[in-house]
């Protein structure tokens, strides 16, 4: 099992945090991974261009408050592309 | 709709058949597909039953009964009914609309379970636990369940909050505050000294620029936050007290940062967060609030259990707005004054008019909270000087002043 400082276990722990209605924690745990996420990119480049399109709806269902869109894509999109 | 399922519920029944529909309802595939509504989708398309034993695990296994604020597309109500431990479940509907749109579309099977109570947000003053909810119903709740929304949003909230008012009280322990408090009187000394009085609490939303002349005239009667102090002492008011307790050194010195001539009369009472160096700058007399004073967040709490504890029995709130009216969050002047754009999707409370306002996810932590202190305490009579900013439950709307 990968622990939960991966990258993939910070976006499941985010999904479950928005899965349980916990918006201000689900919402430092984005903040968190985006921070680790946009990090590893710097060094990976070739995982910017992977994850751009999916940052990008994760944004906007953050933006329109849509925390089961949200979860489902950290959960089910974003986490198994970090694994 | 699926009339048969709500047989057992007519009130309900008749609530759901007057709901206007969603604006936009629509599906989402997937292994479990899901409903969208208003942009908002109900539940996970990938795996539904994983995420309502997630959301379950609020509701301790064994318990015999619970409450379920808001039901998605009936998910969770599966996996508890499931548990034979559980021998009562509350569903509390949360939109109607909502409701409505996902009976029309979705089985309804569970609705039948007699261990399943259904019910609407009115008569609900307060949660009842053990319980779950889904987040889709909280971001979706109407008028009617938006004060159980926001109850349940704040207790989902206090691990966080209180790992937060930790960090705090560590920051206290760091800063030396036992030697302030030996050299200040306790704010204990002063309770009882305003026996009957008619007291105003200034916060520093909005709407208490609108009040500055009729505070010139109340200023003995006036205990203020310490946000308010800078727009007030502008408007040429001293309050009898200031009341703060912000932890941080930076924001106080912004607050305090206002002519000290003319406040030698105003008594500054502190919680033991406040830093000792902007303590030391205060020219009038001060009191240490060690843990005499009730808040849960707020400094508005604090003042208005002041009030209280002097003696009060009308408390006057006055730009305790608890909303961001035009995205404003402050009074101008203030020097924590900032304009937030104001998002359709963003938190909203009801105004004094009934009329839906942008609101703070906060802000609506502190009002629920206060409005619970005001049920505690119905030997005051509170009275919200506002229209414009957040109704408060238990206080009474009063725009014009007694002496107008």
């Amino acid at each position: 099992m990968r622990s939960e400082e991966s990258l993939a276990g910070r976006a499941r722990a985010a999904a479950a945090s928005y899965r349980l209605g916990m918006e201000g924690s689900a919402g430092e745990r984005l903040a968190a991974l985006v921070d680790a996420l946009l990090a590893e990119i710097a060094r990976r480049p070739a995982l910017g261009a992977r994850v751009a399109l999916l940052l990008r709806e994760i944004v906007a269902a953050q933006t329109r408050r849509d925390p089961i869109g949200l979860a489902d894509r950290l959960e089910h999109e974003l986490a198994p592309l970090l694994d | 709709m699926n009339a048969r399922a709500l047989e057992r519920f007519p009130e309900v029944a008749r609530a759901l058949a007057a709901a206007s529909a969603p604006a936009e309802v629509g599906w989402l595939a997937g292994p479990t597909p899901a409903l969208v509504v208003d942009g908002v989708q109900l539940a996970s398309r990938v795996d539904a039953r994983a995420e309502a034993a997630l959301q379950a695990r609020l509701v301790p296994e064994h318990a015999e009964r619970a409450t379920l604020y808001g039901f998605a597309q009936g998910e969770l109500a599966r996996v508890l009914l499931a548990r034979p431990a559980l021998r009562a479940l509350d569903v509390v509907v949360l939109s109607a609309a909502v409701a409505r749109a996902v009976l029309e579309r979705c089985p309804a099977e569970w609705l039948a379970d007699t261990r399943v109570r259904l019910r609407l947000p009115a008569g609900l003053d307060e949660l009842a636990p053990p319980w779950a909810a889904s987040p889709a119903d909280l971001r979706l709740a109407d008028d009617e369940g938006a004060r159980l929304r926001d109850l349940v949003v704040l207790e989902l909230a206090t691990p966080l909050i209180r790992r937060r008012l930790g960090e705090r009280a560590r920051e206290r322990e760091n800063g030396n505050a036992d030697a302030r408090f030996a050299s200040d009187a306790p704010v204990e000394e002063l309770f009882g000294t305003r026996p009957g009085a008619s007291l105003c609490v200034a916060a520093a939303g909005p709407t208490l620029a609108r009040h500055y002349r009729e505070l010139a005239a109340r200023a003995h009667e006036l205990v203020a936050v310490d946000a308010a102090l800078k727009p007030l002492r502008a408007a040429g008011i001293t309050p009898a007290f200031a009341v703060s307790q912000d932890a941080h050194e930076g924001n106080l010195r912004r607050l305090f940062a206002l002519p000290r001539a003319g406040l030698e009369s105003c008594t500054l009472v502190y919680l033991p967060s406040v830093p000792t160096i902007v303590l030391e700058e205060w020219p009038g007399p001060r009191r240490a609030a060690r843990a005499a004073l009730w808040s849960s967040g707020s400094v508005v709490h604090a003042a208005v259990d002041l009030a209280r504890a002097l003696g009060a029995r009308r408390i006057e709130l006055i730009g305790a707005d608890f909303a961001t009216p035009a995205g404003q969050s402050h009074v101008a002047g203030a020097a924590c004054e900032k304009v937030r754009p104001v998002l359709a999707a963003g938190p909203w409370v009801r105004n004094g008019r009934g009329v839906r306002v942008a609101t703070l996810a906060n802000l609506l932590g502190y009002l629920r909270d206060l409005e619970r202190y005001i049920a505690r305490h119905p030997e005051v009579e509170f009275v919200n000087r506002s229209a414009d900013g957040a109704a408060i439950a238990g206080a009474r709307l009063e725009e014009a002043s007694r002496a107008e």
